[in-house]
């Protein structure tokens, strides 16, 4: 048997081992697969073969039909065969696949897609319809590309879904069903709806894999791993064995995990720490508690607004926020408002695309522009609040005006809101992230006017380093270490601590261990993050004493360079504290 | 080369059963068969492209054929379109 290993990406990490169910929508391939000029000759013949399979079926099922109900029924295959055998047609696909060189199913796709628009332009409804006619037989040409073209009846157990594409509709129910052992996906990235869920349910998933659909047929034994993206179908034993005990030192690691959730979040010293999670879903408070978070430091309110094609209503935003509130409860829930701008254009926002979003009318700048629009999400997140846990997050802030200026639109619809008789709590509070250098600078100024702080330190050392991470070129200057950053951080920190406001960091530094250290030695006691770091953070600051960590990160500000700073910290814990690091299996 | 303008009379037009029926009988003579309508001209031999026409009731086409045996498939042809494809209506 033929053993394939494709490369992915890992969205959802562990480990899943069995057989495949091929989620039955065959939807055709989206990628464009090359083939040498070589194989041109094969291809068309692979071609042909699946169209004899196909004209094989399409009698059978004709004669069957006839039989059983009638001419008048089975003569709908009576058409669908003389599609199949439409010379244009065929030309077409064998044309596409010789000139561009491509595999039979990216030519089907380009076929079909073509003939979805002629049919689209007819105005009579039901010439329009026929479409689906056609794209029923390029369906069954696919099909019986593969090898097998028939589908075995499902076996019972636990199996491996493949599919090309799930939709939010049908992955919730899909996963939960509890008899996936692992997904694997043609479409998708690493936020997708599928992968989010995937990874609240502990449910290995590979995304991103462009037609592993037309690789596997029903019944195939594959490896999937969910980590580094790979998949492996009908692997030799060996390789299996090879993944099974990977399997188990992955599953112990996680089993280590999971005791550190129960441990208290405190310093071998007494300090008092504690860490929460940052979702976007309702469905991953679950998740954040699994591990140990307690409550949620960061829910992001975008996914309503950019995967829909209308602006949410106010009752869709109601729904999320005071599920995510009352799953949440006793713990509390920080709501961030819109954080979103001009790196892709939204048009149901009216948003255009800009030339340097980053610096441009983003998230609290945008809120304020588009008050009547953003107003609806400060209703619904009021309407939310009845269980008296919920906070409320302001992104983005760069002047003091900007935060009066959204406290007033809250008071106006707070006050519509009394007007109404309806419920609320009161006393919400309201804090602002400190990202934008100029409000770290006068956050003395700013936390007069606000309950908390929270330091998203991803976009704070993007824009004080003027560095775009993602930018190959200049990433290597993406330093949280960089002296001005931990000065900034210490400044940010103590003015919070000294005015008795909570403060917490909410970017990715408070989800790598080292760097959480550096924060706890800043003074940092609230740390929130992806929820699948928290029992690894939470594993380093238990193993330390505060002052000592202090100490060290007080004398590190001394040093001069990044890798010094960094050089040091790493060695003094260290050398004081050599457990403190879970280690990874190695994977 | 004949050519002859048709009118499409029975109440469906060339629709699915029609057309497959059209494409079976241009398929046993040697001529080819074109199907012109308004500005479109297509192949009377594929299916696909007798669907795309969209040749409802009343449309009116001009069916071109050329070959060996292109007399007698005209004449099937529009006899089969007069008698609106033997369909109980």
């Amino acid at each position: 048997m033929e053993y394939i290993r494709l490369k992915g990406l890992g969205v959802s990490p562990g480990i899943a081992i069995g057989e495949v169910y091929l989620s039955d929508k065959p939807i055709f391939s989206e990628y464009k697969e090359r083939i040498h000029p070589s194989q041109i000759k094969k291809e068309i013949q692979r071609f042909r073969n699946a169209l004899k399979k196909t004209e094989k079926q399409l009698i059978e099922i004709k004669n069957k039909i006839k039989k059983k109900l009638g001419e008048e029924y089975s003569f709908i295959f009576e058409a669908h065969l003389l599609i199949l055998k439409d010379e244009s047609l065929i030309g077409e696909i064998e044309n596409i696949i010789k000139k561009e060189k491509v595999k039979t199913e990216w030519a089907l796709f380009v076929v079909n897609n073509k003939y979805e628009k002629i049919f689209q332009s007819i105005d009579d409804s039901y010439f329009k319809q026929r479409f689906s006619d056609i794209k029923d037989v390029l369906i069954r040409i696919n099909k019986n590309l593969r090898e097998d073209g028939k589908s075995p009846a499902l076996s019972k157990g636990k199996k491996i879904l493949v599919c090309h594409e799930l939709p939010p509709s049908d992955a919730a129910t899909v996963l939960s069903r509890g008899d996936i052992l692992g997904v694997a996906l043609d479409m998708g990235g690493q936020t997708s709806h599928t992968a989010i869920l995937a990874r609240s349910l502990n449910i290995p998933a590979v995304v991103g894999l462009h037609n592993i659909v037309n690789y596997v047929k029903d019944g195939d034994k594959i490896i999937l791993d969910g980590t580094t993206g790979e998949i492996i179908i009908n692997p030799p034993s060996a390789v299996i064995k090879e993944f099974i005990s990977k399997k188990q030192r992955y599953d112990d690691y996680q089993k280590e995990l999971t005791k550190i959730r129960f441990l208290e979040p405190v310093t071998l010293d007494g300090f008092s720490f504690s860490l929460q999670g940052n979702i976007e879903l309702p469905e991953e408070v679950e998740l954040t508690l699994s591990y140990g978070g307690e409550g949620i430091g960061l829910f992001r309110s975008e996914y309503l607004y950019l995967h829909y094609p209308d602006p949410p209503t106010e009752e869709k935003h109601y729904t999320a926020y005071f599920e995510v509130a009352k799953k949440a409860h006793p713990y509390a829930v920080v709501i961030r408002t819109v954080d979103i701008g001009g790196e892709k254009e939204i048009p149901h926002l009216e948003i255009e695309k800009e030339p340097n979003p980053a610096l441009g009318l983003r998230a609290i700048r945008l809120f304020l522009k588009r008050k009547e629009l953003f107003k609806i999400q400060l209703r619904a997140i009021l309407r939310a609040s009845i269980l008296k846990n919920i906070k409320i997050l302001v992104p983005m802030i760069t002047q003091l005006e900007e935060v009066k200026e959204f406290k007033n639109l809250l008071e106006e619809v707070k006050s519509e809101f009394k007007k109404k008789g309806k419920k609320f709590d009161e006393k919400i509070p309201v804090g602002i992230m400190i990202e934008v250098p100029a409000a770290a600078n006068i956050v003395d100024v700013l936390i007069k006017e606000v309950d908390f702080i929270s330091i998203g330190t991803n976009d704070l050392i993007q824009y004080y380093l003027a560095v775009d991470r993602t930018n190959e070129f200049v990433s290597y200057l993406y330093q949280p270490f960089h002296l001005s950053i931990l000065r900034v951080l210490r400044y940010v920190i103590e003015v919070c601590n000294r005015e008795k406001k909570e403060v917490t960091v909410c970017g990715e530094m408070a989800a790598d261990p080292l760097s959480a250290l550096v924060l706890l030695g800043l003074g940092l006691k609230n740390f929130s993050m992806n929820p699948v770091f928290i029992p690894k953070v939470k594993k380093a600051l238990r193993e330390v004493e505060y002052k000592e960590i202090k100490k060290i990160v007080e004398k590190a500000l001394s040093l001069k360079t990044a890798q010094e700073i960094e050089e040091f910290i790493l060695e003094s814990i260290l050398s004081k504290y050599p457990q403190v690091f879970l280690k990874k299996p190695e994977l | 080369m004949i050519e002859k303008k048709i009118k499409i009379i029975n109440k469906l037009g060339l629709h699915a059963r029609a057309a497959s029926k059209f494409v079976n009988l241009a398929n046993r003579f040697k001529s080819k068969v074109r199907i012109i309508k308004n500005d479109d001209e297509i192949d009377g031999k594929s299916i696909l492209g007798i669907l795309t026409l969209a040749a409802t009731q009343g449309t009116e086409i001009i069916l071109r054929v050329e070959g060996e045996d292109e007399e007698k498939a005209i004449q099937a042809l529009e006899n089969l379109i007069n008698n609106k494809f033997q369909e109980p209506e």
